[in-house]
């Protein structure tokens, strides 16, 4: 073979040498953007839920209903049904309320605990943690001087958008990952939590209420007996135990849709568990936004009752 | 003898609940039978028998307690993890930051300009001092 058959023999081996780097490069780059892609659209869906689900909890602090506001009530009720008039300078003191008091805290301890756990995950999820800006890096580039070597603008521009691209996308596995991780040892400890909320505001929060109404009950029905009212006062006070009755049922509809709320949030975060492993699926993605949707019209019918 | 359950302690508040609902029920079916005395009696009793029911709903949420302590520390372990995950995410913005100003600083050493390298001193330092806001 002549020189310039050598020649052009190592000219086409070196060609499809490089030929065959830029196309596992430009694999290597499609791989790394459907990675970043699929991951961008994953981490959205739990940072819907997990955001939905924070706005919810969160909707607890409008409920304006505690055990030691109830315990205060009823003591001023006691007061009005015997004809007390105390001069009391700290109803709380003068209630004996420290039981009530001990069951807020209980629950402010959970409450506390839930918020926390939807806040560091809703944090984690959101895409702006690895928006990284890279601007310092090209400016730092571009000023500087590098002596006989040039760097073209282009090159920079180029260069810091593929470190952002690499970054975001190993950022973005790398968050995957520990929210899998995280998901997988929070669900048991945060169902048992977000069913004995469930638990405290249904059962026994809005049974206080129930209390409350039997209390009412018991009170108007005597007073609608006693025969030294007239029948005006009798009509007063029937006027003033609906009215009573019907911000008590106000209540404990507010309460109620609260802990529908805390259901839909358990039963979302159950499905986040059982799908930790195929987080790029689909179904995940759709099943998340519908949980989203249903805490969002629970969200919705909590503030219409709130009004 | 085993400790009652906050579940068993509702239901135990649900029974009284009923029994105080008797008893006004008794009251109502018999106030024309009943003597004042013995009405304001039955009356009193029901209002102590509803305040049982509110006390022992209460209690109910505390001894939730005990039931509960191994899954707040496990979540609260869980938190405390999460929030240095996304301490770390927003740690390397700041990493970005120093290795930018630290081009800057090397650059201006090349090119021998003094006040080039004051000035890039300056925005390492800042860099680092700031956490990522360069």
């Amino acid at each position: 073979m002549s020189k310039f058959g050598q020649f052009a023999v190592i000219l086409t081996y070196k060609k499809d040498i490089i030929m065959k780097r830029g196309q596992k490069a430009l694999v290597a780059l499609i791989v790394i953007l459907t990675l970043s892609l699929t991951s961008c659209v994953n981490l959205k869906s739990v940072n819907d839920y997990s955001l939905t689900s924070l706005k919810s909890i969160r909707k607890f602090e409008e409920i304006n209903y505690s055990f030691k506001q109830h315990c205060i009530d009823r003591c001023q009720f006691e007061a009005i049904r015997k004809f007390e008039i105390k001069n009391w300078k700290d109803a709380e003191k003068e209630c004996a309320c420290a039981l009530y008091q001990q069951a807020d805290s209980v629950t402010q301890l959970i409450y506390n605990a839930i918020n926390g756990y939807f806040e560091g995950l809703s944090n984690l999820s959101n895409n702006n943690l690895t928006t990284y800006n890279f601007d310092a890096l090209k400016n730092s580039l571009t000023e500087g001087n590098f002596g006989n070597v040039e760097i073209k603008k282009e090159q920079v521009d180029a260069y810091a958008n593929i470190s952002k691209i690499l970054l975001r996308a190993t950022m973005d596995l790398y968050r995957k990952k520990k929210i899998k991780d995280y998901v997988e040892q929070a669900n048991e400890p945060i169902q048992i939590l977000l069913s004995t909320f469930q638990f405290i505001l249904q059962s026994n929060l809005e049974g206080l209420v129930e209390v409350k109404k039997e209390k009412l009950f018991s009170y108007y029905k005597d007073m609608a007996r006693n025969n030294t009212l007239s029948e005006y006062e009798k009509g007063k006070a029937v006027i003033d135990y609906y009215q009573q009755l019907s911000d008590l049922n106000a209540k404990q509809k507010q309460i109620d849709a609260f802990a529908k709320g805390i259901k839909v949030i358990a039963d979302g975060h159950q499905k986040l568990y059982d799908s930790r492993n195929k987080m790029t699926a689909k179904e995940l993605r759709e099943m998340l936004i519908q949980y989203a949707s249903d805490i969002q019209n629970i969200i919705s019918e909590f503030n219409k009752l709130k009004k | 003898m085993p400790k009652l359950t906050s579940q068993q302690v509702k239901d135990l508040a649900n029974n009284f609940l009923v029994l105080a609902q008797s008893i006004g029920d008794f009251r109502e079916r018999n106030w024309n039978n009943l003597s004042k005395l013995d009405n304001q009696r039955l009356g009193n009793l029901q209002w102590s028998v509803l305040n049982s029911v509110e006390d022992i709903l209460a209690f109910s949420t505390i001894i939730i307690m005990d039931d509960i302590q191994g899954s707040l520390t496990k979540i609260k372990k869980v938190t405390s993890e999460i929030k240095t995950t996304v301490k770390t995410l927003k740690d390397i913005q700041k990493g970005i930051s120093i290795a930018a100003a630290a081009v800057t600083l090397g650059a201006a050493i090349i090119s021998r300009n003094p006040q080039a390298i004051v000035d890039a001193i300056k925005g390492l330092v800042k860099a680092v001092t700031d956490g990522g806001e360069a």
